[in-house]
């Protein structure tokens, strides 16, 4: 028995790690179908951009590097399809993280279809909505919360006439009057580093303009405590977030589908922390009594 | 059939993910020495060119325009000139200027809006009402929110001998951070467990051909650095940098 | 010093009291300058690592072939992609080839540590460990969708520690850390960190130590 007690104490973590493999992709091969619970957060924020208006603009702005955009796939192109969906809502998006300006691509070229007469970026129409009449591509600046304090300040100087492709979008801008931050009516952040953070700061306490923060599971805690404090409107947390969003905006795919394999993972430290201690109470206790 | 551009990427993203992951199983292997390099080239040159472009892109066209109206512009990008200077001993003490400017600014503009966002609103998010709530519950809740919020400051009070009440509350402040720590870690693992279930499921699905080329890639990863190991160890000495 | 004192006062300034427009100015350019700065910086970054690698292919240290791979891969995507086009299809390919598979893979390999670290270190030996297991416990079984099936009694407790007990503690972690700028940012205006902008006294000798 003693035996027993000590394989537990001592399993290899390399076996912990070739069965966290093991889990995953047989999950992701064989998905179990579980039910999916909706959170009062996420419900909240589907419908902050369920009630988006006629001539509101938001600006979508991506502070993601690699590494988030995994986990966040499904938040992004859920919300996006439904920000894209809604009738005359004008679109900005932004990138404050260096990676995210392809990682957008990909999103447009999964949403979006080619519009007539164009063979390449970013003359993409999404839900209708074209390219440089609804929406434009501004794509990356560097400086993270400075150009963000900068866009408060001085809105067109800040974005330039230019978007990412070297196209002159000024007339998407002067055509919508578009011209200072507190034009800015919702400002949704894919964040693996504190994008919403910093247009909080710069455009929520100074113009009351809405910020949802979708963000990685690592700044969960903070964000929580930011929508909790009335800083945030809404908040679509990590993978599981995504998950509910997506089941809200009837979207498939991404985040859907990686819940079993989520949920059996999640059993299965619950299942190493057991044995663990079963180990440690049986074997590794009584040596050092010993 | 997969074309070469297409089928390109997904042999060296394979190669790089599955070399990278080839730390966990603790032995030496080129492959991981290449995905490292590899990844931390290709990121540094991704860095320069996005940060450069919008150079080019927004502040280039600005001054282009009227040149004598953006001459504040032109200024900028002389400081943004002299901070390259950084890299030779000879002319670092240039450099200290736009550091300098750059420091000074990037402070105070995070510190002016940290006052509200992060001291006086959350100070008034914790100054909750204790009577007249709906539900016992509620109650229940604000008072945990406000007495952990002040047990948990006087833990991190150095400047004064904690001893008596004092010494309670940061006992109490104690255990409320290893519990918080708990449900950090949990949320904390969410959040990875996201990440990996995002990447493997690139690399599975679809079946053909993402599946196939991971099962090849990683069989012939795991061979060669087996080989390497029991019949070729001089060179794998020498494959393996420090 | 007096240049630290003076642009934070001309950043403060506008941002808390109704002043003329000449000084408003002044603060967006302070700002913009910033950004373009941060723009330039990199290029530092892109320098030095350069020359670290051409050392190391010179000096024949072990394993200086890799040096190589960064060089080259380094300097392609800046010729490409500055030279050529940002959207070329050799740049896009160094991209999905290795960046953002590498940058997946490094925050991604933290499950398996993560997972080894639950195993190993949490022990219910002390009121203190115990705390920390069940804090997690419960949050693990809420945040699964099979949790809720299996166990739908840890749902309302763990919800109860993510909005109280953790939020707290990040509420104190948000306030400390907004405290710490504020404080920096007076020490830097007093000239009391002035390491930050690359000012620190050399230590001539051990006497002077």
């Amino acid at each position: 028995m003693s035996n027993i007690f000590k394989m537990m104490a001592h399993i290899d973590r390399r076996i912990y790690y070739a069965a966290v493999f093991l889990l995953t992709a047989l999950l992701l091969i064989y998905p179990l179908g579980l039910p999916l619970a909706i959170s009062p957060e996420v419900r909240h924020t589907y419908e902050m951009v369920e009630n988006l208006k006629p001539g509101d603009l938001v600006i979508i702005n991506f502070c993601l590097s690699a590494s988030g955009y995994q986990q966040l796939q499904g938040a992004c192109n859920s919300m996006i399809d439904h920000v894209f969906q809604k009738e005359g809502v004008l679109v900005i998006f932004t990138m404050t993280a260096d990676q995210a300006p392809i990682m957008l691509e990909g999103i447009i070229a999964n949403n979006g279809e080619l519009m007539a007469g164009y063979s390449d970026y970013p003359y993409y129409e999404i839900n209708g909505k074209q390219y440089g009449v609804d929406y434009v591509n501004m794509g990356y600046y560097p400086g993270l919360f400075k150009w963000i304090a900068s866009l408060s300040a001085d809105f067109r100087t800040a974005l330039g006439n230019n978007d990412w492709y070297g196209v002159d979008v000024s007339e998407f801008f002067d055509s919508h009057d578009i011209n200072h931050a507190r034009d800015v009516d919702l400002v949704i952040s894919f964040d693996s580093d504190d994008g919403a953070g910093d247009f909080m700061n710069y455009f929520f306490l100074e113009y009351g303009t809405p910020v949802v923060q979708s963000q990685i599971g690592v700044m969960v805690a903070g964000a929580k405590v930011q929508y909790n404090a009335g800083n945030y409107a809404g908040i679509v947390p990590s993978i599981r977030g995504a998950a509910e969003y997506q089941f809200l905006a009837n979207y498939p795919g991404y985040a859907l589908t990686q819940m079993d394999a989520f949920s059996v993972v999640q059993f299965f430290l619950i299942l190493l922390m057991v044995l663990g201690n079963v180990g440690y109470y049986g074997y590794t206790r009584h040596q050092k009594e010993a | 059939m997969v074309d070469l551009y297409n089928g390109g990427i997904l042999i060296l993203s394979t190669v790089t993910t599955f070399g990278l992951y080839m730390i966990l199983s603790g032995v030496d292997s080129p492959w991981f020495a290449f995905a490292e390099h590899a990844f931390v080239g290709t990121a540094i040159g991704l860095s320069v060119v996005v940060a450069t472009d919008y150079i080019f892109r927004t502040i280039i066209p600005r001054i282009l325009s009227n040149p004598a109206a953006n001459w504040p512009t032109i200024v900028s990008v002389i400081l943004g000139l002299m901070m390259i200077l950084r890299v030779h001993s000879s002319t670092v003490h240039l450099a200290r200027i736009p550091i300098t400017i750059a420091t000074a600014a990037g402070i105070a503009v995070s510190v002016r809006a940290e006052i509200f966002s992060g001291i006086i609103n959350q100070i008034k998010a914790t100054i909750l009402p204790l009577m007249g709530l709906g539900t016992w519950w509620d109650f229940v809740v604000n008072v945990t929110v406000v007495l952990s919020v002040l047990f948990v400051f006087t833990f991190y009070f150095y400047t004064t001998e904690i001893k008596g009440p004092l010494q309670t509350a940061n006992k109490i402040g104690r255990y409320i951070l290893y519990l918080a720590f708990g449900v950090l870690f949990a949320q904390t693992y969410m959040g990875r467990l996201g990440l990996l279930l995002g990447l493997l499921q690139s690399f599975i699905q679809p079946y053909y051909p993402n599946g196939a080329v991971t099962v090849v890639v990683v069989v012939v990863m795991i061979v060669s650095t087996w080989l390497l190991h029991k019949r070729y160890p001089e060179l794998l000495e020498k494959l393996t940098p420090e | 010093m007096v240049m630290i004192v003076f642009i934070s006062i001309f950043i403060y300034i506008p941002y808390f009291f109704e002043v003329p427009q000449a000084l408003t100015n002044l603060e967006n350019w302070f700002m913009d300058t910033i950004v373009i700065i941060a723009a330039f910086a990199v290029w530092v970054g892109f320098i030095t690592a350069t020359r670290r690698e051409v050392v190391r292919i010179q000096r024949r240290r072990k394993g200086w072939f890799y040096a190589v791979v960064i060089l080259v891969l380094s300097w392609a995507m800046v010729v490409i992609g500055l030279g050529v086009s940002k959207t070329n299809v050799i740049f896009e390919f160094l991209q999905y080839a290795f960046v953002l598979p590498g940058d997946s893979t490094i925050y991604a390999i933290l499950v398996f540590y993560l997972t080894s670290a639950g195993a190993r270190a949490f022990r219910v030996n002390s009121l203190e460990s115990a705390l920390l297991t069940f804090g997690a416990l419960f949050v693990l079984l809420k945040q699964a969708p099979l949790g809720e099936v299996l166990a739908p009694w840890a749902g309302p407790m763990a919800i109860y520690l993510q909005d109280t007990i953790a939020m707290a503690a990040t509420r104190v972690f948000s306030v400390s850390l907004a405290i710490g700028s504020v404080v920096l940012a007076i020490r830097l205006m007093l000239g009391q960190e002035m390491a930050l902008v690359g000012l620190v006294r050399r230590v001539a000798s051990r006497e002077e130590e």
